[in-house]
């Protein structure tokens, strides 16, 4: 008896440790879903991509492109560049809009699908930009078992975003939909005007290298099957609600007051602004303290040059107290006209520059809620033909908050003619043209950096990418 | 204890006192009183004649006997011809016949030459020492408890042998990291030991909150590791299982050793006794950064407001219109003066703690219950923490083959404030190096303009350290129980049966408060957080002992089942509709909020078996499967065993008068590892805005199998000369690979990091105890201990082709990275561009280069030495204990900031003329001139010459010599209303330092989250001096 209890208790024992029956319930996370719809992931891109808009035009886009300067920490404005991640961020975004893509692609929901392929284009686009040759066909693919994905030269990467956005015009249709779209509220015109305004964009951008007329062109003649955007009312920007957590990364609540005015307003920005009387410079930039004056600094100082922030104009101080002023600009109307009339001056499209140019200027200010003086086109800044600087300036003034649209659209022009290296820079006299990838490459990602490095031309912050030759 | 004692020795002197009590009280218990005999009488005393309390007396073959009170007297029934059994521990048992006389006298001798020690094991079994096959290291109460720490693991540091302790200096509930023989694994969290208290696991984790150490809005702050807060004084003593092949038994979680806690019983009581225990301790900071004297607030020696450095004019005492200054808002000019006390911002911190036990000892069994509490104040002001601790342990014998027991401890921790650690605008040496040294605290200590409003702050960027102290509240209300109920039951006189539940149970609920008005949260934000946690094991032990001619044995089978459960959840909201009110209600934003929930469940069976040849040769042989419910259903399972053998030739071979003793020991074990729950599937994560998600950071891994980890260790146990001398030596190796870890991948790739088994991490180190009595007279003894670690964790590979793991980020791209051929703990980071010759190559503009990432160090010390001595005259004892540390470096924020602000001595050259760094310039043809381009002062200091970046330039050789604990004790010679013992010790911890690290103190340690960082000091507050005192009552 004694041994059979021995035996059962020994049995029961055993039975019980290695029982494994419930362990998958255990382990089965409840916190968080397995799996997902697009319209979730949806907002989270948009937010995420203004975020990263505001935080690069503040922090890099404003300072490179010279409309502001740093008073203290002016290494950016100097050129003392490091491997800059900053970007990189984009490929976690890129992971949401994959999702989103291949979501709408399953369960047929083309919306979606269009939505996801404008959004990547607009983030390959940035990536590829600011560094190059950037991982492409094999990014975002860790599901897959790459985790070292190799770079695409910027000319694949181009051919593989334009495709997209043009993919992504065909399939939008009127019973297109999509849920969760905190950008344009699910309107599906505005996205497909949203792709083809970006893919002017794009084209420009590679117009130096490629010949693009045509295709500009056949989106210009076709305004049924390409539309673009028709008014400042297309804009494509990121409205921040203004209250916690819908806060952008610069307004109180969320940023910090010191960040804010670390950079102050630069000679160049402030002097184009003042010899056309421009009454935008009221309501970007505030006055040098107890005076009516606006004061620039000189951009590029050595830092000991500098000295104190009250010598000098503000950002308007309304951007930081009011939670719901900055925005996010993706692209507006107003730099489309800037890139027609760039397009018309240069030959590729027909059509009149002037035009393009006067509403360009007209829908900045209208875009930024300022009343343009009835003589600006006219007197103050009129459209010159024998001075194309007048419009890339104009432009300049368009893209102010704009990410780092102006730089992009500098390393391809060369315009405005204005940037150029302080007297304190550290890059013998260069304006950077690329960022440095991120160190990390460098330690998780060597032989795919390593060869891209050397295709480009070397990591460093005077490569030119292939675009900007 | 789940042993009995039956087969106890007499046991030689200087054991521990617990033992001493421990052994007496289990033959305490044992005896019966028999009636009806003639009383017999007598006393006990040693050799010089003096009583011995307590001491054992027994009537050979019978239950009965009875204890000895304070003057040794004994009174027991017994008859003639009855053989009296005098015992004590310590001392040669002695027997005597009743004759006709009904009073017997007997005079103990020290049994200093009988070696038999008894240690407590995995399990908690009591062994002997002689038979164990691997490294057991323990300490004593007094140990523990002699100089009180607030948390009991600093207390550890330089007692043990190949363990290293590092206190953490975020406050007053300050973590503390403790690492055995080496960090085996790449996840930084991952390398503390199991502590487990009366057989019971309970957690060690730090649970954090709140961002990197440099994260401006959201700095961590630490609320203290989870075995902090184990009361020291209740502690009876610590068993320290260093290797795999000692703790194998414990499973996957003893993979870094094992902390074996027992708590004080009943069991050395006869009748009601009576302790009373008080410590009274003073605080104050032991190092703090030097502040210049010569130039005040502002640039290129001019006053410039809102600058934060100190590179303006020369504090001469001319007028300046000085912002913060009373007079600055009527416009008023002050004399440019030096005002800045440092010092004045901290106070003195007190310590209270006190402890009242009772215990009782019957014939069925014993109770101890016990009342502790301490109540602390910071050096930080407005900064406290308190304790509450309620223990029980009991057992009783409903039979003489039965035991139960329960062992019980309700803890309740609390602060009305705590720090937050690191650098950023919350941060108070943010605030105070950044701080002008022209202005006078007292200006900013009314810190409102407008009460819960506007702050009255000097600089725009940072909060008023005032403010910081008094409104940036993080407080905390913990309650946790721990404790067990077992079952111990003999069969047969062979087999016995243990059954046992134990628990681990915590509730914490932490808030914090940031005003209306403050830099980073100018809506003000409440934010609350709670933390439940608990942890079931469930235990059998089946053991089967019987000796076979020479050889002893015992086989025993047990099994586990281990239940974890975390709740976390999290609400913040960064805005306050009313200012001043700090509740969920009051928020008026949309509030972050989180929920995680996770569970673990192993199942686990093992087996062992004690052999022993004679008295000379003895083996363990132990096996253990688990089964984890946080791996892969197809690999889920995993065995691992262990063997060690312990051969004893002074048993068998004559070594000469000298050796007493001499056991060589050997072992070899493996033991397997699962990982946190969830770590399989991917899940999507709630994203910021309502009604969304995001992929994950961390990519999960349905392939995982469980990690491995081989250990090989040899050792020498001697003594000499009458046990004099002590030695142990030890010598490991241990080879961990398949570590499950997430490793960073190229972001690119869609995450920022891939879980997945990897890596292959070697530790081989040698661990020394040596101690010596050197003196042993009569009213006279001097006792010298020394604990050496030596160990080098050696990276052999990481994932496929990876070069390199990042283990922790620092601030500024500094960093903790594992490389293949690598050093554990190796810290990378920007350096200085040299020329061939080491000279520092400048640029034209007058400041160093700044030079490509590189290995500037390793933050694990070349080796360790605690250094202890005791001495012993009459009632007086004086005990001090050294910590000495040799090699690795620390990277100080504190150095780079300090230069930056200007507030620093160092930065004092060249504000004049400007300096010329020494070093070179190169040439366009590549060859080097010196330099000779002079920079301006302001310009060379402000992230010029030691930029936060240059890894190099701010990390120092962080050898240190400690005075880490000093008491001196005075036992009164009272026996009087009741009065068994009295006694006063002043005590004091950290009471000197001797470093070559300027400004802090090299053992600070940064905080991301809940994580340390060694090696890296980012504006950690000062650590602390203790000073005070400390009595015992006993009755």
């Amino acid at each position: 008896m004694k041994k059979f209890l021995y035996a059962s208790f020994f049995t029961l024992i055993l039975a019980t440790a290695a029982c494994t029956a419930n362990f998958e319930e255990i382990n089965t996370n409840l916190n968080q879903p397995l799996t997902v719809t697009g319209d979730l992931l949806l907002p989270t891109v948009i937010f995420d991509l203004a975020d990263f808009s505001v935080n690069q035009s503040f922090g890099l886009g404003d300072i490179i492109t010279q409309y502001h300067g740093h008073y203290e920490f002016n290494d950016l404005d100097i050129y003392r560049w490091t491997s800059d991640g900053s970007f990189w961020v984009l490929y976690n975004y890129l992971q949401n809009i994959r999702d989103i893509r291949q979501y709408g692609v399953e369960n047929d929901l083309p919306g979606y699908e269009a939505v996801a392929l404008v959004l990547e284009a607009y983030a390959f686009s940035q990536l590829t930009d600011a560094y190059g040759d950037v991982p492409y066909s094999q990014a975002n693919q860790a599901e897959s078992g790459i985790i070292a994905p190799a770079y695409d030269a910027q000319e694949v990467v181009y051919d593989g975003i334009l495709a997209s956005l043009e993919r992504a015009n065909q399939i939008i249709d009127e019973d297109a939909f999509v849920a969760g779209d905190i950008l344009f509220g699910g309107d599906m015109t505005a996205w497909k005007k949203l792709a083809n305004t970006l893919r002017v964009r794009l084209l420009m951008r590679i117009s130096d290298v490629r010949d693009v007329s045509a295709s500009l062109q056949q989106i210009l003649d076709d305004p049924a099957a390409y539309p673009l955007f028709e008014s400042t009312a297309d804009d494509a920007i990121y409205r921040y609600q203004g209250s916690s957590p819908d806060l952008s990364p610069y307004s109180e609540g969320r940023g910090r007051e010191y960040e804010y005015f670390l950079s102050i307003p630069t000679t160049r920005f402030v002097g184009l602004l003042q010899a056309h009387e421009d009454p935008r410079i009221h309501e970007w930039l505030g006055y040098k303290g107890g005076t009516t004056e606006y004061i620039g600094v000189e951009p590029g100082l050595d830092l000991g040059d500098i000295g104190r922030p009250t010598a000098y104009a503000s950002k308007d101080s309304s951007f930081f107290y009011d939670p719901s002023k900055i925005a996010a600009i993706f692209i507006t109307y107003s730099e489309l006209n800037f890139l027609l009339a760039e397009a018309a001056m240069k030959g590729l499209i027909s059509g009149d520059a002037k035009a393009f140019y006067d509403e360009g200027v007209a829908a900045s200010f209208e875009q930024w809620g300022v009343e343009m003086p009835a003589d600006f086109l006219t007197a103050k800044a009129p459209y010159d033909a024998n001075n194309p600087d007048r419009l890339y300036e104009q432009k300049w003034l368009a893209l102010y908050r704009t990410c780092t649209e102006a730089w992009f659209d500098w390393k391809r022009t060369g315009k405005p003619a204005f940037i150029q290296a302080g007297p304190g820079n550290i890059n013998s006299n260069q304006v950077p043209v690329r960022l440095m990838y991120p160190s990390l490459e460098q330690s998780v990602n060597v032989s795919n950096y390593t060869t891209a490095s050397q295709r480009i031309g070397g990591d460093n912050i005077n490569t030119r990418v292939w675009w900007d030759k | 204890m789940i042993q009995p004692l039956r087969s106890m020795k007499p046991t030689r002197p200087l054991l521990p006192l617990w033992l001493r009590y421990l052994l007496l009280g289990c033959f305490a218990m044992a005896l019966l009183p028999v009636y009806g005999q003639t009383p017999v009488s007598g006393t006990v005393t040693d050799a010089f004649g003096q009583p011995i309390p307590r001491a054992t007396v027994t009537i050979q073959g019978t239950r009965t006997g009875v204890l000895t009170d304070d003057t040794g007297a004994y009174k027991l029934p017994a008859t003639q011809g009855d053989t009296l059994v005098f015992s004590f521990i310590g001392y040669t048992t002695q027997k005597q016949a009743v004759g006709a006389e009904p009073v017997v006298n007997a005079v103990l001798t020290d049994s200093e030459y009988q070696l038999e020690e008894v240690v407590v094991t995995a399990l908690g079994i009591q062994r002997d020492k002689k038979a164990l096959g691997y490294s057991v290291q323990t300490l004593s109460a007094e140990q523990v408890s002699r100089v009180r720490s607030t948390n009991l693991v600093n207390g550890l540091s330089g007692k043990l042998a190949g363990v290293q302790v590092t206190g953490a200096n975020n406050g007053l509930a300050s973590s503390s990291r403790i690492i055995i023989r080496g960090e085996n694994s790449l996840n930084i969290n991952n390398n503390s030991p199991l502590f487990i208290v009366d057989g019971i696991p309970v957690n060690n984790s730090i649970y954090g909150i709140g961002g990197s150490s440099i994260d401006q809005s959201n700095l961590p702050t630490d609320y203290g590791n989870g075995a902090a807060e184990i009361n020291p004084d209740d502690i009876e003593s610590i068993s320290v299982l260093k290797g795999a092949a000692a703790s194998a038994l414990y499973g996957s979680r003893a993979t870094n050793g094992v902390i074996v806690i027992t708590t004080k019983s009943g069991k050395n009581t006869q009748g009601l006794g009576v302790s009373i225990s008080s410590t009274t301790m003073f605080s104050s900071p032991l190092v703090l950064p030097e502040v210049q004297t010569q130039y005040g607030g502002g640039w290129g020696r001019d006053y410039y407001a809102d600058y934060g450095t100190n590179f303006g004019p020369e504090l001469d005492g001319s007028m300046v219109l000085q912002d913060g200054s009373p007079g600055f808002d009527n416009g008023e000019a002050e004399p440019f003066v030096h005002r800045y006390q440092l010092e004045d911002f901290f106070q003195t911190g007190v310590s209270s703690n006190n402890q009242v036990s009772i215990t009782g000892g019957f014939e069925k069994g014993n109770i101890k219950l016990a009342y502790g509490n301490s109540y602390n104040t910071g050096i930080v002001p407005n900064t406290n923490l308190q304790r509450d601790n309620i223990s029980i342990n009991t057992s009783y014998r409903p039979a003489d083959n039965w035991t139960i027991s329960l062992s019980g401890n309700y803890l309740k921790s609390q602060s009305d404030n705590l720090p937050v650690a690191g650098y950023g605008g919350q941060g108070l040496m943010y605030a105070l190096l950044w701080n002008y040294t022209n202005v006078d605290l007292d200006w900013l200590r009314d810190y409102w303009l407008e009460t819960d409003r506007v702050q009255r702050n000097i600089f725009s960027w940072a909060d008023n350290p005032f403010l910081i102290a008094n409104e940036h509240i993080n407080a905390f209300n913990k309650d946790r129980l721990y404790g067990m109920v077992s079952s111990m039951y003999d069969i047969t006189p062979e087999l016995s049966l243990l059954l046992r539940m134990g628990t681990d149970y915590s509730n914490d609920f932490r808030w914090s408060r940031r005003p209306q008005g403050s830099v980073f949260h100018p809506n003000g934000m409440y934010r609350e957080q709670t933390i439940g946690y608990r942890e079931t094991n469930a235990d059998f032990l089946l053991s089967y002992t019987k000796p076979l001619g020479d050889v002893s044995t015992r086989f025993s089978v047990g099994g586990n089942r281990l239940d974890q459960h975390t709740a976390e959840s999290l609400i913040q909201g960064d805005g306050l509709a009313i200012p001043g009110i700090y509740t969920l209600g009051n928020i008026n934003v949309i509030p972050s909020m989180s929920r995680y929930d996770g569970r673990k469940r192993v199942n686990s069976l093992y087996a062992f078996a004690n052999l022993g040849y004679r008295d000379f040769l003895y083996m363990d042989i132990t096996a253990r499967n688990d089964w984890s419910s946080a791996l892969p259903s197809n690999n889920n399972s995993y065995f691992y065993p262990s063997v060690s053998l312990s051969f004893l030739p002074s048993e068998i071979f004559e070594m000469g008068e000298s050796v007493d003793y001499l056991k060589l020991r050997f072992n070899v074990a493996r033991v397997g590892k699962d990982t946190d729950p969830f770590q399989l599937y991917k899940t999507y994560q709630f994203a910021t805005l309502p009604n969304s998600l995001t992929n994950p950071g961390q990519l999960p891994n349905a392939n995982l199998v469980p990690e491995q980890t081989d250990a090989y260790e040899v050792g020498l146990e001697a003594y000499f000369w009458g046990k004099r001398l002590m030695v142990d030596l030890s010598l490991y190796q241990t080879i961990s690979t398949n570590q499950i870890i997430s490793f960073a991948v190229s972001q690119a790739a869609g995450f920022r990091s891939v879980f997945a088994n990897s890596g292959k991490i070697e530790n081989k180190g040698i661990e020394l105890v040596l101690s010596g009595l050197l003196v042993k007279k009569e009213h006279v003894e001097w006792s010298l201990t020394g604990n050496f670690t030596l160990y080098r964790g050696k990276v052999i590979e990481l994932y496929e082709d990876l070069e390199s793991y990042i283990i922790a980020q620092g601030p500024d791209g500094v960093t903790v990275e594992a490389r293949p051929g690598g050093r554990m703990g190796d810290i990378y980071g920007n350096t200085y561009v040299r020329t061939p010759q080491g000279e520092i190559v400048y640029a034209e503009n007058g400041l160093p280069l700044v030079g490509d990432r590189a290995n500037v160090g390793n933050y694990n010390p070349d080796w360790m030495l605690g250094l202890s001595t005791g001495i012993r005259f009459h009632g007086l004892s004086l005990y001090g204990l050294v910590d000495i540390r040799e090699g690795g470096i620390i990277y100080s924020y504190t150095h780079a900031i300090g230069t930056e602000s200007g507030i620093l001595p160092i930065t004092l050259g060249g504000r004049e003329d400007g300096i010329v760094g020494e070093g070179v310039v190169q040439n366009p043809d590549g060859s080097y001139s010196p330099n000779t381009n002079s920079v301006d002062a302001e310009d060379y200091y402000y992230g010029g010459v030691h930029p936060r970046q240059n890894a190099e330039a701010n990390s120092f050789d962080a050898s240190y010599v400690k005075l880490r604990e000093l008491s001196l004790s005075y036992s009164l010679p009272i026996r009087a209303i009741g009065l068994r013992d009295l006694s006063l010790s002043l005590v004091g911890n950290n009471l000197l330092l001797w470093t070559k690290v300027p400004f802090i103190d090299p053992e600070a340690q940064a905080m991301n989250g809940g994580t340390l960082i060694p090696g890296m000091e980012v504006t950690q507050l000062p650590s602390t001096r203790n000073y005070g005192f400390r009595v015992n009552l006993t009755f």
